[in-house]
């Protein structure tokens, strides 16, 4: 399989394009994070609250318990109509991460493009994309599987859209995640089809816990590589090929170690 | 059902498993009426092979009856007689397209692992550690068989079992290692290793022109088979200082073809046998390259050396200052077997070969673990192991 990582751009039309297609998707690092919080209201109330529940002073103290607990709403209240999840998610900016792909596919370009544009065949490849919901002629719902049955959803604008050549999309409001990204599609000279994906994206926060953190460090390269991978068997073979759920003489140690070895 | 699972070094067992059922729409289920051991099965039995996981089914030789076809398998139908090639090809990548099966892009569901390892993936191939897709292998009594219309080919009925067995890896593996040779007619043709490969080695080499091919073993019953059997000159390294003898036999210039059919765990003589199997033991490199040494001090002046034999990782004091001083064209790699199918079959129904003429075991699946243990010690004067489920 051809498939290289690398970040010289070879020199073709299509990667001027693919350049310029990424650049107007415009980084959209202006999603609200933690800072939309009420800080102030939340230090204050805090410090009431406590002041209050420490000191036992009958009506008093529930009088400025709940007029702590009212300034602590106050400042949570942009979380509860924004969305904690999202705020956290952008919260902690790292520096954006970019991933560079390259396969080549033995089927004609237009087939690919259309195979990436289909909403029902995207989770066929995308392994750890659970569904795509189409929300209007160019905004899809993406929603994908965090390890421990969590979600991450982000909406998708397509900004450019050049039939079998390219296509280039940014997450908008509302994202959980802020990414931006650009796939194309360039026949070469031998009828197979050069397959070129970029993806920009914004590391959530620590804040998201976890398990979030640990789907983000293995994420990036190598999930995205095996599914440009899976893209191009169901492409050329039809099918994605896997050992999953065949026969073994089984012993407790051996799924543990097979889950080590096996993406599949 | 019953297969013969690995459980470590010298571990093979007989296990009850479930049996295989259909999980990728181009799948078909085959039961398994006759199965053989590879030489390069040897490899795992001896703990070589890195990637194997307890438990794994073993096998990669194996024909039967197919019993059940996925959605969407078009060629073959529930009753058709196959025999199913080693490597497992998609037929739509362009390794595919070009006939290089055991290259194929789209077959090893652990490519990513082959990358590391190699730089790129080969095919899955069945029974053969999760480097190369930890597909369930063919020493069981039923095996799933992945993109069944592009491997398995249907066998007539005028044939036996036995007789169509070995298309599946060794005679397409011996018969390749002297096509990719493109040897003139006229030619000596040098094989290391009198094996099952190098068996099919010679005697290929004789159906595709060679005026002289000369065996070299250590093993008596097998030098004899190589000479009685199919027709070589054969030397024993033991005995005879093989360099020497080789250029003696050919007019002082060397074999023109030399196919090294030992891979990985080659025995030799003297001290380089003691350095390689050390290292070997203690994981400093993964193959005991002797006989690949001997083929490249051998070889002719721009003459060819063909590797069949299995190499899976690193070794050293290759002579690759003999090898670029003379010139010498490498060819090697795991056998295209789908490539060859249809051919070999024609020659073995012309009765141009009868390939049953090297197996001296004929066993049941039962006898399987006590069967790998004979095989590797050379035992019993065996050679090749067939076991009907």
């Amino acid at each position: 399989m051809v498939q290289t990582s690398t970040n010289h751009a070879q020199h073709t039309p299509m990667i001027e394009e693919e350049e310029r297609a990424l650049e107007r998707t415009a980084s959209p690092d202006t999603e609200p994070g933690l800072q939309e919080l009420g800080w102030p209201a939340i230090g204050v109330g805090t410090a009431m609250a406590t002041w209050a529940i420490a000191r036992q002073h009958g009506l008093k103290q529930i009088l400025f318990a709940a007029a702590g607990a009212g300034l602590i709403y106050t400042g949570l209240k942009p979380g509860f109509d924004k969305g904690f999840k999202r705020l956290l998610a952008n919260t902690a900016a790292t520096e954006p991460v970019e991933i560079d792909i390259t396969t080549t596919i033995a089927r004609p370009a237009s087939e690919l493009y259309h195979m990436w544009r289909d909403p029902e065949q995207i989770p066929r490849f995308f392994r750890h994309i659970k569904r795509v919901e189409h929300l209007g002629e160019r905004l899809t719902r993406w929603v994908a599987k965090v390890p421990g049955d969590m979600e991450l959803c982000w909406n998708a604008e397509i900004t450019e859209d050049k039939q079998d050549e390219l296509i280039a999309w940014r997450s908008i409001e509302g994202s959980e995640l802020v990414s931006s990204g650009v796939v194309s599609f360039f026949n070469l000279d031998d009828g197979q089809t050069r397959v070129h994906l970029r993806l920009r994206y914004q590391p959530p926060g620590g804040e998201f816990g976890a398990a979030i953190e640990r789907f983000f460090k293995a994420i990036p390269e190598q999930i995205l590589r095996e599914e440009l991978r899976a893209f191009k068997q169901l492409a050329e073979a039809g099918e994605v090929a896997t050992v999953r759920g065949q026969p073994y003489g089984g012993t407790q140690n051996r799924e543990q170690g097979l889950s080590m070895l096996t993406n599949r | 059902m019953r297969a013969l699972c690995w459980f470590g070094k010298e571990d093979v067992r007989l296990q009850e498993v479930p049996d295989p059922t259909i999980i990728n729409p181009h799948d078909a289920i085959i039961e398994v009426n006759l199965t053989a051991i590879c030489g390069s099965d040897l490899h795992l039995y001896d703990g070589y092979i890195p990637t194997m996981e307890s438990g794994d089914i073993l096998g990669h030789e194996f024909m039967g009856k197919v019993v059940e076809v996925g959605p969407e398998v078009q060629n073959l139908k529930v009753g058709d007689r196959v025999v199913v090639p080693f490597p497992i090809a998609c037929g739509h990548c362009h390794h595919c397209h070009t006939d290089e099966f055991a290259l194929c892009d789209n077959s090893n569901p652990n490519a990513w692992m082959a990358e590391r390892s190699f730089g790129h993936s080969p095919a899955g191939i069945f029974g053969y550690s999760h480097l190369y897709g930890g597909y369930a292998g063919g020493q069981a009594e039923y095996v799933r068989v992945p993109f069944a219309d592009v491997g398995p080919i249907k066998v007539p009925d005028t044939l036996s079992d036995e007789d169509v067995l070995f298309l599946s890896d060794i005679f397409p593996t011996g018969y390749q290692a002297v096509d990719v040779a493109n040897i003139q007619p006229g030619s000596t043709v040098a094989v290391w290793g009198c094996g099952p490969v190098g068996l099919f080695a010679i005697k290929s080499a004789y159906m595709l022109g060679a005026e002289k091919v000369i065996a070299i073993d250590h093993v008596p019953e097998r030098l004899a088979m190589a000479r009685h059997q199919a027709g070589a000159e054969v030397l024993n390294f033991t005995d005879d200082p093989i360099l020497e003898a080789l250029k003696e036999m050919t007019d002082g210039r060397g074999p023109q073809t030399c196919i090294e059919a030992v891979g990985m765990e080659a025995h030799g003589t003297g001290l380089m046998d003691y350095y390689d199997k050390a290292k070997q033991t203690l994981r400093l490199e993964t193959g005991r390259p002797h006989a690949l040494r001997e083929a490249i001090m051998a070889c002719a002046k721009g003459g060819t050396l063909v590797v069949p034999g299995v190499f899976g990782g690193i070794i050293d004091k290759l002579p690759i200052g003999a090898a670029f001083s003379k010139g010498l064209t490498f060819k090697m790699g795991q056998t295209h077997v789908h490539r060859y199918l249809k051919p070999l079959l024609a020659r073995i129904e012309k009765n141009e070969i009868d390939p049953s003429f090297l197996i001296t075991h004929r066993l049941t699946l039962e006898d399987g673990p006590e069967a790998y243990k004979t095989f590797r010690d050379k035992q019993d004067e065996c050679v090749k192991v067939v076991m009907r489920p």
